[in-house]
């Protein structure tokens, strides 16, 4: 053993790198990346979404935390605090402790380098009841092994104890922090920037973290003085570890406030990176001078076989036309999730034919049920020299075309593909529906099955419906009816919940009308009429119109609605209206990051807007956040103030070594309230156009794959 | 696949079946119930088909529970076996011991084995265990000559299936000991008891990666 030591101390200069599994920077109680109570100036690399539980009597919390950028971290906090009764009313509420829902947000402004810090300012619980609010700048360095952190806190994260706040000398207005929202309502859920670092006092916190190579395990000690609750303390340093179970999972084990032991576990992932690479063999194609002949010759074996490779891949051809060395491929695919990767398949599998045909350009048009979304023209022996090797992305990407699509008349047509229609389709899933945080139970929920059956009458047009069924529940423990100033039209949703166990969820019939395609761009259309969804049945048209050239595109939709029974069966209630908007889609010059404004009339006959904002990764990984606020006061809302969330998707395929283009997506609202209320399941004609939106940002990745 | 890799994608499925309640989508359980299917059972073989339409000396390979590739004898440099993957992967093996795998982000650069390894002299021996020390040298990160002491010794025989062949095999296997990185693993190798070949293996070529599986599908000719 001693020789193999003396190894170490030679040869060894990368060692560390494959002595431990490092889970990286971890968070603190908060959510926060930090130590345990306090934050350091640390964030996620962009793309990590993370799941972290905490057991810290009296406050046990379930967060998500997503970094959307380098320079950015939002968390999501639900906490229960066993300090307060949910009411003070028992036939309200009965024994349920306190629940409460938080935003945290942490920016850095300071990146470290090897001389200066890390610094980084953070608001906890900026949007929301207040009951954590906090404000902060705090600054990292790491030395070795340790990682320092200094910081000073404003609102929950001073004490009595600390300095005065060092802004009153600026402006004594500083000194009163009192009321929640930024108008000083008590109902939660706004902006509350005028209670930011405020207040009479301010504290610093400290503390440092040190990594042992060797386990992995992270030693943290703090400094930390604050106590928001008023908790009995005998000491204000915190100290605690964390255990790296292996590079997505952490566990924290903690001592609080020389009192209490706590307990914590993270699972975290970088989506914005494929966890399994995609593992996808194209075999090279070897013909017969017999075969070749053919494929010369003869238009029926030419696409013939390229229609038989291309289907074997998912990739299915509609229709194929020819002019001189230009063949155009109008392809419908739901395979590959960006169409750079599609084109390169479809290149890989066919090149071969096409040379023999002396095929010197390729325009591949991408068509989504009817619509022809966009074209990517290329020239094929420049694609294969990038196929061989022999050139690169950067040099290819001079001779890869984006257009809209435009019929040309002089093609000549050799190939029309022939569906069978009409086409049956049918599957099961299972229906799990929750609410979450109800007075008279933490959590509602039931257990059931869907069926779905749709029938396909041509490209255009299909009638779809699913049928739910109850398996198990506790639904029938829902005590309280809802309260609103507006019209039900979301918060009956506990009705809908208990009597809608087994239900026609929807049943409607689609159709998409013949898309206009100019030079500048295609204006589509479509309707849907129908039970539209679980709450609402009705008739609607929708209009979008894109120019792929362009990083903006339109859309309107108008719906006339009426309102289900709660039993969601064949019967209406009295309540109808008109809803509609118009929708403006910005592709941000930001790689990934989009902007939707959307204005219009909502479900509650209230006017409005809707802000979107979401980034999307080059895997298909998505986070967002929305907010409305239409004509309604924040009182006629009710708690929350007004309708805001967040949503993330997580592409499936993320692990797999096959390609898949779905998403499991989770969307989360701190409230179901009547305001700002859009209709849902709606046909999002955009939608159509849209998948070749954001696929076209990321062309070296698509042709990686 | 190792344990690490099974427990975060257990999580990873844990976690998406968790936020999928929002909204259901039949593709999502489709895709689950085949993720579910992998953890809990190996990859399909290749078929007879794809390994028969290649007509050089091949090996069914594929890394942790990833599906199988196919991958061809490119090389024979003086016994050292160079095989090569449509994606580009490049595998040298040496009597069947993985000496240096190409192309992924952690690689093996190179493998030094103990001189008096059973397998490299054809000493093999079912009575004997046998302490060995092999130099690993990784690439991405760079370590360098990483001494591992392994025990190789018999485990069992038994009738190997490939393709419809039934082969008598001897199954040996190779255990690390003692290493400065903790690197835990344990390497099998099924041996043609008429040729004393090795004809299918499990080695660990990283730390950082998955084990890699291979089977010979077609037999080098010199071997």
């Amino acid at each position: 053993m001693s020789c193999l030591l003396c190894f170490s101390s030679i040869g060894f200069s990368s060692i560390e790198d494959y002595l431990f599994s490092d889970v990286g920077i971890t968070s603190n109680i908060h959510g926060e990346i930090g130590l345990i109570d306090i934050p350091s100036s640390r964030l996620l690399e962009e793309g990590n979404l993370k799941l972290h539980l905490v057991n810290s009597e009296p406050v046990n919390s379930m967060l998500i935390i997503a970094s959307p950028f380098n320079w950015m971290e939002v968390s999501l906090r639900y906490a229960d605090i066993n300090l307060y009764k949910y009411s003070p009313f028992p036939t309200f509420s009965g024994n349920q402790t306190y629940k409460d829902k938080s935003f945290n947000l942490k920016l850095r402004l300071i990146k470290e380098s090897e001389t200066t810090p890390e610094l980084s300012i953070g608001f906890r619980d900026f949007i929301g009841t207040g009951r954590f609010s906090g404000e902060y700048i705090v600054s990292s360095k790491r030395i070795g092994d340790f990682d320092f952190t200094v910081g000073l806190g404003w609102g929950a994260l001073a004490s009595n104890e600390g300095l005065k706040n060092p802004f009153y000398e600026f402006d004594e207005s500083f000194i009163n922090r009192s009321g929640f929202g930024s108008d000083g309502s008590v109902l939660g859920g706004t902006l509350a920037y005028n209670t930011w670092f405020r207040g009479k006092k301010a504290s610093s916190f400290y503390g440092l973290e040190y990594i042992n190579k060797r386990s992995g395990i992270r030693f943290k000690i703090e400094h930390d003085s604050s106590n928001p609750f008023g908790l009995y303390k005998k000491s204000d340093i915190n100290w605690g570890l964390t255990i790296p179970a292996s590079k997505y999972l952490d566990i924290n084990l903690f001592r609080i406030r020389g009192t209490d032991l706590g307990f914590g576990i993270s699972y975290k992932a970088n989506y914005s990176e494929e966890i399994i690479p995609k593992n996808e063999v194209v075999s090279s194609l070897n013909f017969s001078e017999k075969d070749k002949v053919l494929l010369m010759e003869d238009f029926r074996v030419f696409t013939g076989t390229m229609n038989v490779l291309l289907n074997n891949y998912g990739l299915a051809p509609q229709e194929m036309s020819i002019k001189d060395e230009d063949l155009e491929i109008i392809i419908s695919q739901s395979k590959y999730r960006n169409q750079y990767t599609a084109t390169k398949r479809v290149l890989e599998l066919i090149k071969e034919i096409l040379v023999l045909r002396n095929i010197k350009n390729v325009s591949l048009v991408f068509q989504n049920s009817n619509i022809n979304t966009n074209s990517i023209s290329l020239s094929l022996p420049k694609f294969i020299r990038y196929l061989e090797g022999n050139s690169s992305i950067p040099e290819l990407r001079d001779h890869v075309y984006i257009d809209n699509f435009y019929p040309d008349p002089d093609k000549e047509l050799i190939f029309k593909g022939d569906i069978d229609f009409p086409i049956y389709s049918w599957g099961i899933s299972p229906a799990l529906k929750n609410h979450v945080g109800g007075p008279e139970r933490f959590y509602f929920g039931q257990v059931g099955l869907s069926f779905h059956g749709a029938i396909d009458f041509d490209k255009q047009s299909s009638l779809s419906g699913t049928v739910s069924f109850n398996i198990a529940n506790n639904l029938d423990d829902f005590k309280l009816k809802p309260y609103s100033l507006l019209p039900k039209v979301r918060s009956n949703i506990r009705e809908y919940l208990v009597e809608g166990k087994n239900s026609l969820s929807t049943f409607e019939f689609t159709r998409i009308f013949k898309p206009v395609y100019t030079k500048r761009g295609a204006l589509i259309s479509g309707m849907k009429v129908g039970y539209i969804e679980e709450m609402y049945g009705g008739v609607g048209t929708e209009i979008a119109y894109k120019d792929v050239r362009k990083p903006w595109y339109l859309a309107a939709n108008f719906y006339w609605v009426k309102q289900r029974d709660f039993n969601q069966r064949f019967t209406f209630r009295d309540y109808e209206t008109f809803t509609g908007h118009i929708d403006f889609f910005w592709d941000t010059p930001i790689e990934g990051l989009s902007v939707n404004l959307s204005g219009g009339r909502y479900l509650a006959k209230d006017s409005g807007i809707t802000l979107n904002i979401s980034k999307r990764f080059k895997t298909g990984f998505l986070l967002g956040a929305f907010a409305t606020r239409t004509d309604i006061s924040f009182g006629e809302f009710g708690e929350g103030s007004f309708d805001k969330g967040i949503y993330f998707s997580i592409p499936l395929d993320i692990i797999s070594s096959r390609h898949n283009p779905n998403n499991a997506k989770f969307s989360w609202k701190n409230l179901t309230k009547d305001g700002g209320q859009k209709l849902m399941n709606t046909l999002q004609i955009q939608k159509f156009l849209n998948d070749s939106a954001y696929n076209l940002d990321y062309k070296s990745y698509g042709l990686q794959r | 696949m190792d344990y690490k890799d099974k427990l975060r994608i257990s999580i990873f499925q844990i976690f998406i079946l968790f936020f999928t309640t929002s909204c259901s989508h039949i593709g999502i359980y489709e895709e689950l119930g085949t993720y579910f299917k992998n953890i809990f059972s190996e990859p399909d073989d290749l078929s007879f088909d794809v390994v028969d339409k290649v007509k050089f000396a091949s090996m069914q390979m594929r890394l942790g529970n990833n599906q199988n590739t196919l991958i061809v004898l490119e090389e024979d440099n003086q016994g050292i076996l160079k095989w090569t993957s449509s994606n580009a992967i490049k595998i040298y093996t040496q009597k069947g011991i993985i000496t240096r795998f190409m192309g992924l982000d952690n690689e093996l650069g190179i493998l030094e084995i103990d001189k008096s390894h059973p397998i490299l002299n054809d000493s093999l021996s079912k009575e004997r265990k046998i302490n060995l020390t092999s130099f690993y040298t990784f690439k991405n990160p760079d370590l360098y000559r990483l001494p591992v002491k392994t025990e190789f010794y018999y485990h069992d025989s038994d009738d190997l299936d490939i393709f419809g062949e039934t082969f008598k095999v001897d199954i040996y296997k190779e255990e690390a000991l003692d290493n400065l990185i903790d690197w835990k693993f344990t390497n099998l190798f099924w041996i043609n008891q008429d040729t004393k070949r090795v004809i299918k293996s499990s080695q660990s070529i990283t730390p950082k990666n998955p084990k890699v599986h291979y089977t010979v599908t077609r037999k080098y000719s010199k071997q």
